[in-house]
């Protein structure tokens, strides 16, 4: 069974006839060849398919893209990344938080939800943070020194 | 016992490299914008022309040549057309055209065969690296948003 759907997609307004059953980071990868959100273990664990809502994140694959109706949707491919996005993306690089970048995605994701809710994290909380994610390549350390440089030039800025 | 702590004089010794600018120093990597971009290319972001199913099989034990695949049972299961590329199988369902001869059908096999091997070629071998972009323009069928 089919269902209409409109959304927005990194700022674009997509009108689409989705199965009802097909989820979400499904709808983005397949019926829009948005492929920058990744399958890892399709149950909510590995966190690769992590992508924006309407400002919080979630498991595209526990989502089902019908349930995005009306809804704002922003991976890490959009082309205005919002001010914490930008800074994370230039951190990942700074610090060469990435190996393969399978991960990439749903952690940067979820690294702009907690640059955004949670300025004063300290390294704790930021590993608490991302628990949710996994990476199996470059460790977290270095995604780690990432946010928190983030994090850092924040507080300068705000000073 | 024989830390640097215990031996005072090493303490004294020079590092190897006075100036350490590459002992210690991160290398920028190759294509990490495309990567926090969302922009890589994995072997699942793979459409290719017809393509319904692709299994890749590699060998479990490193440096080791397969000499043989035995198909058999996968034929029985469905597949009308299977093609091997060196270590990777591809298992391609043909779909079914209507209203075409099989002359035709031959021929976009044929197609299809010359593509699938230029892919493996140049793509499957390349890993993290710029030509994934010459990847990206051989078999990419993403539509753009």
């Amino acid at each position: 069974m089919n269902t209409a759907i409109k959304l927005t997609v990194n700022g674009v307004a997509v009108q689409k006839q989705v199965d009802s059953r097909k989820h979400l980071v499904d709808f983005l990868r397949d019926d829009l060849g948005l492929t920058g959100s990744h399958l890892g273990c399709e149950h909510g664990v590995c966190g690769a398919c992590t992508v924006m809502v309407d400002n919080q994140i979630v498991r595209g694959c526990l989502v089902l893209a019908a349930q995005t109706d009306g809804c704002d949707v922003v991976t890490s491919e959009t082309p205005n990344p919002s001010p914490a996005l930008k800074a994370l993306q230039a951190a990942f690089i700074k610090f060469n938080a990435l190996q393969c970048g399978y991960c990439t995605s749903g952690m940067l994701m979820a690294c702009v939800e907690l640059v955004e809710h949670k300025p004063n994290a300290n390294r704790d909380e930021i590993r608490q943070w991302i628990s949710g994610n996994y990476c199996r390549c470059t460790g977290y350390h270095a995604i780690v020194d990432a946010v928190a440089d983030v994090l850092m030039d924040m507080k300068d800025a705000a000073k | 016992m024989n830390s640097p702590r215990d031996l005072p004089s090493q303490a004294k010794v020079a590092p190897i490299l006075a100036d350490q600018i590459h002992i210690g120093a991160a290398i920028p990597r190759q294509g990490i914008q495309r990567l926090v971009q969302g922009r890589g290319q994995y072997i699942d972001d793979l459409q290719m022309p017809r393509l319904v199913h692709v299994v890749y099989w590699r060998s479990p034990v490193a440096h080791a040549k397969i000499i043989g695949i035995e198909i058999e049972a996968a034929r029985v299961i469905g597949p009308k057309d299977i093609v091997f590329f060196n270590q990777i199988i591809i298992e391609m369902k043909i779909l079914e055209m209507d209203s075409k001869t099989e002359l035709d059908k031959k021929k976009r096999d044929e197609h299809s065969a010359r593509h699938e091997k230029k892919v493996s070629e140049n793509g499957f071998e390349e890993r993290n690296s710029g030509r994934h972009h010459s990847l990206a323009k051989k078999v990419s069928l993403r539509p753009y948003l």
